[in-house]
């Protein structure tokens, strides 16, 4: 096993899974050329690579074919996705910063989420739609949300947020190999980010939650970014005796309700930390499913971590007030140890 | 052959047949020096910190937190890291298990091969063959308080290739089962707790619902909630209602806890105990008309000790009750003039008390004694150390004044202070309030005027103080006002007879009422 960074592992899964399967395409804008770059067949100079550069180099190995350049239209973007998967393929579209699924919204969540149950099993979307998710970048307010809380809420899609490089390459073949339309969560300030993964291809299950630390005091949930700052957390107070277990539910629909309530079960007090939103957000989610199935094992109430219920600042400053901190999850760790 | 050493549960004081421990401050994998606090050992009296016999690493923690062991059980495995795991999981293995130890146990005679094999493993004895201690392997059916494993599903065995929770995992090796006999219900068969539970239960085991075992009975808390900020009103009303503070909401400004929240918690376990007493205890007739609301409370170690010793020493002991008044005027008189010329101390009623019983003892040492009952022999002591009965929120424990008779007014009453401070908090040494040859128990400060104590076992009397009241008595034939305090003195009529009790109490009563006897 090597280290890698979370954007190769994010690249190394697409790469295993379109040598092995000549059905997956890349559906996106610059994921070919872009950034002046006028390849061609003759001249083959390679792209930008996305925006991020994550599907640098796959069109050289790859082609014209299956790895297809767009118009920087996410409505023909996830459109022709969803067409695709729909006679067959298995695409996956580059959506880029998350933010922008409005204008594709009736794509994903009227029409991909739905065929399946609509044409009675006889048609499904094995569709993966990859975005860029989180704050942290000075992008602005059109450009750092976190809005999976309103995948989840849609029935018939399933929603990837990885932590890790290691969870960012396992879910993603999973993903690509699914039969369903799964929304693909890469936090910007992740790419960058390195860790232990294997060289060879493997597929982490959906729906399984992943005990980042292990503790016996109080259980932070955290997803993404967010899952660091709890480590972080967890680690501080590990040397005052303070035993925190983190829970990384990874895919949060399917969500791993039973991996979660053991770990309720046995500390009795729970954090959630979360970036999507400060109302009906995946943190709302986590503690009604605690509140419904839990509640017993409760010790204090369930303390919540969240930014403010206003946009995103552009203000690095604000920014960087309005993002969950470890600061502000420690107080809370502590808030719930109180009681 | 490598060393392989034993931590083992103390015997700290005669009465200790148990300890719990509590809380484990090192880890495994540690290394740690002779002197050093590697657990805390709560026995029915106190909680107290073990420290380490011998420099060594701690390899593997047999009792984690929570489980009790008689004197003696192991509590962990010792060795150098040159030690492979296996050579330590052998050596765990031929362990006799602490379930198996109290049944082989004969009840008569308990020195047995068998416990010569386990005292031969005490720390001291510092290497320890494995071979040599008896081998053990478990049948049938593990039971361990409400988990009992059919022998179908017993034996965990660490492997990557089980799917199952973090938890599951945890629980499996704690009770000890094979994960490889269960198929779970998760995501590609994961196996959670539930899954455990219904094989265990399908198997014909017990398998208590640990997801919601607290859901009839709160959390209650045992630490200390002292430094926990709470309203006056509040802090007394958790103390009568015997609730932990860190039990209450602090809804209260600045974060304290206020009365409203001892309330919640008080109305909150009335409900639970409520509705958790089953119908079996309510009688037929009880059941037809007005149901019976009680709340049944189960006893703890201390509370099973005090019923057991005071049960033995009202029966064993002929006990035998004088009573004499005191006039306490000049006590009071004194200790004004002592408090306000010396703002540093403040002396009570109480530490007067204890130095003039203290001087009394001296003067009549008949009364200072122990009954050596395996002898046959009276224990007469040159100095008085005199037990006083601190109450306790879960039951009541005696610390002792040592050598009462040499100390100076403040330093019985900053010692006093600081014991009962610590009775209160759980912190005394057993050395602090196993023996004494006196016992003195006031009730004084709840009105109480007069009564008659039980005598703490060994001890050959008890002293019972009642409160300060101001009585009408004749002096020099006139009828006069004065705060006077009835005492009454239980004693053991195998060892102080009569006229021995009614000398002492005579020589206290002289000595209350002319307190400069004592103080010079």
């Amino acid at each position: 096993m090597s280290k890698k960074s979370y954007r190769n592992a994010i690249k190394e899964a697409i790469e295993f899974e379109m040598r092995r399967d000549p059905t997956v395409v890349v559906i996106g804008e610059d994921v070919r050329g872009g950034h002046g770059a006028k390849n061609t067949e003759e001249n083959k100079l390679e792209g930008f690579g996305g925006v991020l550069g994550v599907t640098k180099g796959l069109w050289t190995e790859f082609g014209s074919e299956r790895v297809i350049d767009t118009p920087i239209t996410e409505s023909a973007i996830i459109g022709m996705t969803a067409g695709a998967a729909a006679t067959g393929l298995r695409p996956i579209a580059d959506l880029m910063f998350m933010d922008f699924f409005g204008v594709c919204y009736d794509m994903l969540y009227n029409q991909a989420a739905k065929f399946r149950y609509m044409f009675g099993g006889k048609a499904k979307a094995p569709m993966v739609v990859r975005g860029m998710i989180g704050a942290g970048f000075s992008a602005a307010a059109q450009h750092s949300q976190s809005p999976y809380h309103i995948f989840t809420s849609t029935p018939g899609l399933k929603v990837v947020v990885p932590s890790s490089p290691y969870d960012a390459k396992g879910l993603l073949t999973q993903s690509i190999r699914d039969d369903d339309p799964v929304v693909f969560c890469e936090h910007k300030l992740l790419y960058d980010i390195t860790g232990e993964v294997p060289d060879e291809d493997y597929t982490i299950p959906f729906g399984v939650a992943n005990y980042t630390r292990q503790g016996t005091d109080v259980t932070i949930i955290a997803l993404s970014l967010m899952v660091h700052r709890a480590n972080e957390v967890a680690d501080k107070l590990a040397t005052e005796g303070i035993s925190v277990e983190v829970v990384d539910p990874r895919t949060i629909s399917p969500l791993d309700e039973e991996g979660i309530l053991e770990s309720v079960a046995s500390t009795g007090r729970v954090v959630i930390v979360d970036e999507s939103a400060a109302r009906c957000g995946f943190a709302h989610d986590v503690a009604a499913l605690i509140a419904q199935k839990g509640f017993y094992a409760l010790k204090a109430p369930i303390e919540l971590v969240t930014p403010p219920h206003t946009p995103v600042p552009f203000s690095n400053v604000l920014e960087q007030a309005w993002l969950p901190s470890a600061e502000r999850i420690e107080i809370a760790v502590r808030k719930v140890l109180e009681v | 052959m490598s060393d392989i050493q034993t931590l083992e549960v103390p015997k700290w004081g005669l009465s200790m047949q148990e300890g719990k421990i509590t809380q484990w401050t090192i880890k495994e994998g540690d290394f740690f020096k002779k002197g050093q606090e590697i657990c805390i050992i709560e026995t029915t009296k106190i909680a107290n910190s073990l420290e380490a016999p011998f420099d060594g690493t701690l390899r593997r923690i047999i009792a984690k937190n929570g489980t009790t062991l008689e004197v003696g059980g192991i509590i962990g495995v010792c060795a150098d890291k040159t030690v492979s795991d296996q050579e330590i999981e052998q050596y765990i293995q031929s362990l006799p298990s602490e379930k198996e130890t109290k049944a082989e146990k004969p009840k008569v005679e308990p020195k047995t091969t068998e416990n010569k094999q386990t005292a031969a493993a005490a720390p001291s004895s510092s290497t320890v063959t494995p071979s040599k201690l008896a081998t053990s392997t478990p049948s049938k059916t593990i039971t361990n308080n409400n988990f009992s494993i059919p022998s179908a599903l017993q034996g965990y065995q660490e492997t990557k290739d089980i799917f199952a929770t973090p938890h599951a995992i945890n629980m499996a090796q704690q009770h000890n089962v094979n994960l490889d006999k269960i198929t779970g219900s998760g995501p590609q068969q994961r196996i959670s707790i539930s899954d455990i539970q219904k094989a265990v239960i399908d198997a014909g085991g017990q398998w208590p619902d640990v997801k919601n075992q607290s859901s009839n009975t709160p959390v209650k808390s045992t630490a200390d909630d002292s430094h926990i900020p709470a309203t006056p009103l509040a802090r007394r009303m958790a103390t009568e209602w015997g609730i932990n503070l860190h039990d209450c909401r602090a809804s209260g400004s600045r974060g304290r806890v206020c009365k409203e929240d001892v309330e919640t918690v008080y109305y909150r376990s009335q409900t639970a105990s409520t509705s958790s007493s089953t119908p079996s205890t309510t009688t037929h007739a009880q059941s037809e008309s007005t149901p019976v609301h009680f709340t049944p409370i189960p006893m703890d170690g201390m509370r099973k000790t005090i019923a057991e010793r005071l049960q033995a020493a009202k029966s064993e002991i002929p006990h035998f009750y004088l009573t004499i008044e005191v006039d306490v005027s000049t006590l009071q008189e004194l200790r004004a003039e002592i408090n306000s010329k010396l703002p540093s101390v403040k002396i009570s009623i109480n530490d007067m008390f204890l130095k003039a019983i203290a001087s009394a003892l001296i003067a009549v040492p008949e009364v200072n004694v122990q009954y050596d009952v395996e002898n046959q022999q009276i224990l007469q002591f040159d100095q008085a150390d005199i037990s006083v009965a601190v109450a306790i929120p879960n039951g009541l424990i005696t610390p002792i004044i040592k050598a009462a008779n040499k100390r100076a007014l403040s330093d019985i009453s900053t010692t006093m202070r600081d014991l009962a401070t610590r009775a209160k908090t759980g912190k005394l040494s057993p050395d602090e309030f196993q023996g004494g040859s006196f016992c003195i128990s006031n009730l004084g400060m709840f009105g109480i005027k007069q009564f008659e104590a039980i005598i703490n076992p060994l001890q050959g009397a008890i002293l019972a103080l009642g409160a300060v009241e101001k009585r009408a008595i004749v002096k020099d034939d006139a009828i006069t006002i004065r705060p006077m305090v009835t005492l009454s003195m239980s004693c053991d009529h195998r060892v102080i007879d009569g006229a021995t009790g009614a000398k002492f109490l005579a020589s206290l009563k002289e000595f209350v009422e002319n307190p400069m006897a004592f103080l010079a």
